[in-house]
C-alpha cells in the first residue's frame, strides 16, 4: 500500500495492467469501425449488384430483338456465348468499372432462353416467300457474381414477350 | 476533500478513459448506422427480384392473349388464303362466312373483288378476334375485354389485365392495356388464286398502351433484432410463383 500511494512513479505491474486494459479497449474500438468498414462494403457491393443487374435487365427488356443484344452500348465489352442459350458476360474490377476478365472482380452474367412453346412464325406473305414475323417469351437471368465467392450475390429472373423478324 | 479534486494527479487516465467511451460511442453508432445501410441495400435488392418475378406472370399473360391474336389471324390467312372464302360449303371457325362470300360474289371485276377482299380482311378479323376473346375472363383472372366503334366504323378491342403476386412482404400487382392491332394485309385476287402481303411494318399483333405497377410499403419489423450481419439470406427459389 505504502508503494502504492507513492507518487515516485509506476511499478512494472502497474505498467502492464494499464497497457492490457487500454489494448482490450482499443481492440473493441477498432473491432467496432473494422465491423463497420466491413458493412459498409456489404452495403455499398449489394447496391452496386442491384443496380448493375436491373439496368442490364432493362437494357435486355428494351430491345427488339434479344438476338441482338450484343450490339447495345451496355454489352460492348461483354463477352458473347450463342448458344441454345444467349449468354452474356460482363467484368467488374473492385471499384465496379468495367474491366477484362483478367482484372474482374466480379461477373455480371445474363442468360437469355426463348420458351419453345410460345414462340409463333407467321410468314408476311400468303405463298411463304415473304418475311416471317416471330413473336416469342423469353426467360431472361441475370446473376451478379463475385469472383472468389461460390454463391451469387444477386439473381433476378424476369420474361419478356418480343417480336423479330427473320428473312 | 477540495484538495482531492483539485489534484491533478490521474488527470491523464481519466482523458484516456473518456476519449476511449467517446471513440466507443462512435463505434457503436458507425455500426448502427452501415447495418441500417446494409439493411436498406438488402430491402432493395428484394423488392427488385420480387418485382421482376411479377414480370414474368406479366409478359406470361401478354404471351397467352398474343397467342389468341395470333391463332385469329392464321385461321383468317388459311380463310382467305386456301380459298375458303368461295366456298359454299365452308364449315370452318371463320363464324360470319355467308355475309363475306355472298358480297364477293356480287363484284363485277377481279379489281373490285381484290378490293373487296382487302376491305373485308379488318371486319373478319375483329369479328372472329371478338369470338376467340369470348371466355378470356374465366382463363385469364383479373382480365376484361372492350369492344368500341371508333370513328371508322371499325372496333376497337382493348384488353385489360393484372396480375399481382402473393407474397406478405412487398406485395404488388402489375395492370396493363393492351390494343388489338388490326393485321394491314394487301390482298389480290386474279380470278383462281387470293394471295395477300402484310405490311411487315405494323406487324405487332398488339400495342401496349398503358403499364404500370402499383405496391403496398414494405412491412418492417417493429422490433430490433440483433442477428448476424454477415449470415446470408436464404436464395429465393428459381420458379417462385408469381402469378395472378
Amino acid at each position: 500500500m505504502k508503494i502504492l500511494s507513492s507518487d515516485k512513479g509506476f511499478t512494472l505491474i502497474e505498467m502492464i495492467l494499464s497497457i492490457m486494459i487500454l489494448a482490450i479497449v482499443s481492440g473493441v474500438v477498432i473491432q467496432l469501425f473494422v465491423v463497420s468498414q466491413d458493412l459498409g462494403d456489404r452495403a455499398k457491393e449489394a447496391d452496386y449488384a442491384t443496380f448493375t443487374a436491373s439496368n442490364a435487365m432493362e437494357v435486355v427488356k428494351s430491345v427488339d430483338d434479344p438476338g441482338t443484344i450484343m450490339n447495345h452500348e451496355f454489352f460492348r465489352e461483354a463477352d458473347v456465348v450463342d448458344g441454345d442459350v444467349i449468354l452474356l458476360q460482363l467484368f467488374y474490377d473492385e471499384d465496379y468499372q468495367v474491366t477484362t476478365k483478367a482484372n474482374a472482380s466480379y461477373i455480371l452474367s445474363v442468360y437469355i432462353t426463348e420458351q419453345e412453346a410460345y414462340t409463333k412464325s407467321l410468314d408476311a406473305r400468303f405463298d411463304a416467300e415473304g418475311q416471317v414475323v416471330e413473336s416469342s417469351l423469353c426467360d431472361i437471368r441475370v446473376t451478379y457474381y463475385k469472383l472468389e465467392e461460390e454463391d451469387s450475390l444477386l439473381t433476378i429472373q424476369s420474361s419478356s414477350h418480343y417480336y423479330t423478324y427473320v428473312r | 476533500m477540495f484538495k482531492n479534486i483539485s489534484s491533478k494527479q490521474g488527470a491523464a487516465s481519466v482523458l484516456v478513459v473518456v476519449m476511449m467511451l467517446v471513440l466507443m460511442v462512435f463505434g457503436l453508432a458507425m455500426v448502427t448506422t452501415t447495418l441500417a445501410q446494409l439493411r436498406l441495400s438488402n430491402n432493395h435488392e428484394a423488392w427488385v427480384v420480387k418485382y421482376y418475378e411479377l414480370e414474368i406472370a406479366a409478359q406470361k399473360r401478354i404471351a397467352d392473349i398474343d397467342s389468341i391474336l395470333y391463332q385469329t389471324e392464321t385461321e383468317v390467312v388459311a380463310y382467305m388464303k386456301s380459298g375458303d372464302i368461295l366456298n359454299p360449303n365452308y364449315n370452318g371457325p371463320i363464324a360470319n362466312h355467308r355475309d363475306y362470300s355472298d358480297g364477293f360474289i356480287i363484284q363485277d371485276s377481279v379489281a373490285n373483288q381484290s378490293q373487296y377482299l382487302t376491305d373485308i380482311f379488318p371486319m373478319i378479323y375483329m369479328e372472329q378476334l371478338a369470338i376467340n376473346l369470348d371466355g378470356i375472363e374465366t382463363l385469364m383472372p383479373g382480365t376484361v375485354v372492350s369492344i368500341d366503334e371508333n370513328i371508322t366504323g371499325m372496333s376497337d378491342i382493348t384488353i385489360k389485365s393484372s396480375v399481382t403476386n402473393k407474397e406478405e412482404d412487398y406485395k404488388k400487382y402489375i395492370a396493363f392495356e393492351l390494343k388489338a392491332r388490326i393485321p394491314e394485309y394487301s390482298i389480290s385476287y386474279n380470278g383462281q388464286i387470293i394471295d395477300g402481303v402484310k405490311a411487315v411494318a405494323v406487324a405487332d399483333r398488339y400495342s401496349i398502351t398503358n403499364y404500370f405497377e402499383l405496391q403496398e410499403p414494405v412491412q418492417y419489423e417493429e422490433d430490433i433484432k440483433f442477428g448476424n450481419p454477415f449470415e446470408k439470406p436464404a436464395d429465393t427459389p428459381a420458379d417462385t410463383p408469381a402469378d395472378n
